[in-house]
């Protein structure tokens, strides 16, 4: 049922962005951001369960916190860059749009570097020990 | 929070683009750039409260930053 709502409302965005776009692009802006964030507000409300039971996994299977709340955070990163890469490349700016997924890609790989530190280290106090 | 939104802001856009037509016709160009300034304004700081709320929405969900 959230589908058919989800399809209308980005049915009805994009003839309103269409509609204004003659008259007055930057209204017509305003218009696609307000439906990209109505549809994200809807999928971050089913994300929310998921992730609860992710992180019930998580504490049930034992696995480190951090882990659960680094892939989290790449998660949620990868979400917004997209929103607004999204936004700003369907006006006209594909340039903007493609440094911000850089932006992403750098940011999701400065919160990862962490995690492979800790395996580096894990591997070689492995090694150690042989 | 549904479309409504969505439908406001079109309504908007559509009724500064009358207004200005009138006021163009009626040589009176610099009020028309004021008011579709405002109808702009006023749409954006709408709309920068949905991005607000999606941002905390989010921030909440994640616990991120």
């Amino acid at each position: 049922m959230e589908l058919v709502k989800i399809i209308g409302v980005g049915l009805v965005t994009a003839v309103a962005a269409i509609l204004l776009r003659s008259s007055k692009p930057e209204l017509s802006f305003a218009v696609t951001i307000a439906g990209a964030v109505i549809l994200l507000l809807f999928t971050v409300d089913m994300l929310s369960e998921t992730i609860g039971i992710f992180s019930q996994i998580g504490e049930a299977t034992g696995i480190d916190n951090t882990l659960i709340r680094t892939i989290l955070k790449i998660v949620a990163i990868g979400y917004l860059v997209e929103f607004a890469a999204g936004i700003v490349e369907d006006f006209g700016a594909k340039s903007i749009a493609d440094k911000l997924v850089f932006a992403g890609k750098v940011i999701i790989f400065a919160v990862a570097i962490p995690i492979v530190q800790g395996l580096v280290t894990m591997v070689s106090s492995f090694l150690e020990l042989v | 929070m549904d479309i409504d939104i969505i439908f406001k802001i079109a309504a908007v856009g559509i009724i500064v683009t009358i207004i200005c037509q009138i006021l163009k016709k009626s040589d009176r160009e610099d009020i028309a750039t004021l008011v579709s300034l405002v109808g702009l304004i006023i749409v954006l700081t709408v709309v920068l409260d949905m991005v607000a709320g999606l941002f905390d929405s989010i921030r909440s969900i994640f616990d991120l930053f």
